[in-house]
């Protein structure tokens, strides 16, 4: 059996939320899987840089950011929102239900159009992560983490209010 | 702020009797606006050089500066701050939303401790209802996904990769090694309990001081047995009649200081009396290298390599006498035969220990050539052998 070094089961836990956050920043989760692949590759690298016991999943996704901004520079993610592209519930539309499908997707439009943090925020509480757990991810406060969940909410509100 | 007011003021008032360290500074920062006094710190050498200490810590506090004032605030923090101020402006508060908010989605509210509010119908209770249904229905569940296997595989190989380089490195041949070493004492220690650990501390001390004791027990070796290789060996043939006596036949006394600052220059013959007994005695080694360290004492490289001439070392006992002669030199007009047997190096004395007869001196019963490197750090003093069928 495989023994696994402290980093190595760090980092390996760290990739789903760096998954997730690098699609919130690519918007098309082809790129943000590359760009974690590159992430990965940079942090084994850099693994001298990171100190065990601190927040591992903040240290990646910084890496992940970097490695998305590297990789805008070469012009090289495509941004492709298909419905296919937007996750298991948006594979096929069931009929009955197309509306609401439609109005879903006019909300992924919308928060792919928001700034990088709210986007990232609001990417991290689509998926049921905590507010302390999106602080961590981003290396924010809580506080910084809720206020800013707040004031995207409230523009998605005003976007799409109760019908 | 007063206080800092009324301090300004005083650097600008009147010329004082004596310039404080506070004007001092002042100059220094460039808030000292008297010219009188200004004029008065510029002219006094005593007060530049009391002024030091400021410009000093004026600089070193400059390194440090971050341009945190130059910087713009970030951008969250206005958005915050203009939004606050929004919401009160409209009769809300924004922690009044974000606790709404917390109450909403079931978290601790902006404190971090659980809310205790009850208004939980208003317009933001809407607002964030509305927002939470709308986002849940986008779950991705990319969280509870298993990783992909290419990642997974990408973080194994690299790691073993990197693994693989490091320890094709030079550095980590020596490293690795030696912490896995300690590594591995430490971690068995550590897995041993505390009561096992003070057992395999206090055997480890026991060892170190046992080993400690078999070390410092080794005795120098003694004359006699580095000798050894003399005793019933090759008799040299030395000239020991040009180094003996002097001119007239006499030999010249000295004691040791005045040989360490005697001129020695070929043709010249010292002799000093030796404190011991015969070498066939007890002459020890380290006696001898203190005798030939004091001889040498103060001629730099330059100087022991000039040393050209001889000197000997005389100690009468019983009919023989013991002679050290001591003559330097260089690598290049080295062309006495034991020469050929060490390489000689730079500050190296080559010498002669001669037994002989006190009555007649120029006869020699016994003779040992030696090298003697004051500055290196083990075997200093060294006999060299004769050469085999010499």
């Amino acid at each position: 059996m495989r023994i696994y070094s402290a980093f190595e089961s760090s980092l390996l836990a760290a990739i789903p939320k760096a998954r997730l956050y690098a699609r919130s920043l690519a918007r098309n989760n082809h790129d943000a899987d590359d760009i974690v692949q590159q992430s990965l590759l940079r942090a084994i690298e850099r693994e001298n840089q990171f100190q065990l016991g601190t927040n591992i999943g903040a240290w990646l996704n910084t890496i992940v950011r970097n490695a998305f901004y590297d990789k805008q520079k070469s012009h090289s993610v495509s941004r492709t929102d298909s419905l296919e592209d937007m996750g298991p519930g948006f594979d096929i539309p069931v009929p009955g239900e197309q509306m609401e499908t439609v109005e879903l997707f006019e909300v992924k439009e919308f928060i792919n159009d928001l700034p990088e943090q709210e986007r990232a925020v609001i990417s991290m509480y689509v998926e049921g992560m905590k507010y302390k757990e999106i602080a961590d991810a981003l290396g924010l406060t809580r506080g910084n983490a809720m206020v800013v969940l707040c004031r995207t909410r409230k523009k998605l509100y005003e976007a799409f209010p109760e019908r | 702020m007063k206080d800092k007011n009324k301090k300004s003021e005083n650097f600008n008032s009147s010329i004082p009797d004596e310039i404080s360290n506070e004007f001092l500074m002042a100059y220094v920062d460039g808030e000292l606006k008297d010219l009188n006094v200004i004029k008065i710190i510029e002219r006094s050498p005593d007060l530049k050089e009391k002024m030091a200490p400021f410009v000093w810590t004026r600089q070193l506090l400059a390194s440090l500066k971050t341009g945190i004032l130059d910087k713009p605030s970030p951008e969250s923090m206005i958005d915050m701050v203009r939004e606050g101020i929004a919401a009160q402006e409209r009769g809300h508060s924004l922690i009044h939303d974000l606790e709404i908010m917390a109450t909403v989605d079931g978290e601790a509210g902006f404190g971090g401790e659980e809310v205790s509010f009850s208004e939980n119908q208003g317009e933001a209770t809407k607002i964030f209802s509305r927002t939470g249904a709308l986002l849940r229905r986008m779950r991705t569940g990319v969280l509870q996904e298993p990783v992909p296997e290419n990642m997974l595989r990408l973080v194994e190989e690299g790691l073993k990769k990197k693994e693989i380089q490091a320890a094709q490195s030079p550095a980590f041949e020596i490293q690795k090694p030696v912490t896995r070493f300690f590594g591995r004492i430490v971690s068995w220690w550590a897995s041993l309990g505390p009561a096992y650990s003070l057992v395999a501390v206090a055997a480890t001390t026991i060892l170190a001081v046992g080993l400690y004791v078999t070390a410092s027990d080794q005795v120098p070796p003694t004359w006699e047995e580095r000798f050894a290789n003399f005793e019933g060996g090759q008799q040299f043939v030395t000239e020991t009649e040009s180094w003996l006596s002097n001119d007239d036949g006499t030999f010249t006394n000295f004691t040791l200081p005045a040989l360490s600052q005697a001129k020695l220059l070929m043709g010249d013959v010292h002799q000093i009396s030796l404190p011991s007994a015969p070498i066939t005695d007890s002459l020890s080694i380290s006696e001898l290298e203190g005798v030939l360290d004091r001889m040498i004492e103060g001629k730099n490289n330059r100087a022991l390599l000039n040393l050209s001439g001889d000197s000997s070392v005389d100690g009468s006992s019983g009919g023989q006498i013991n002679r050290i002669f001591l003559r330097a030199f260089t690598p290049v007009d080295a062309d006495i035969p034991e020469i050929m047997y060490e390489k000689i190096q730079p500050r190296c004395i080559i010498g002669e220990l001669v037994e002989g007869e006190t009555a007649n001196p120029e006869v020699v019963l016994k003779s040992q050539k030696f090298r003697f490197c004051p500055a290196a750090t083990n075997n200093r003093f060294t006999l060299l052998r004769a050469l085999e069928g010499n």
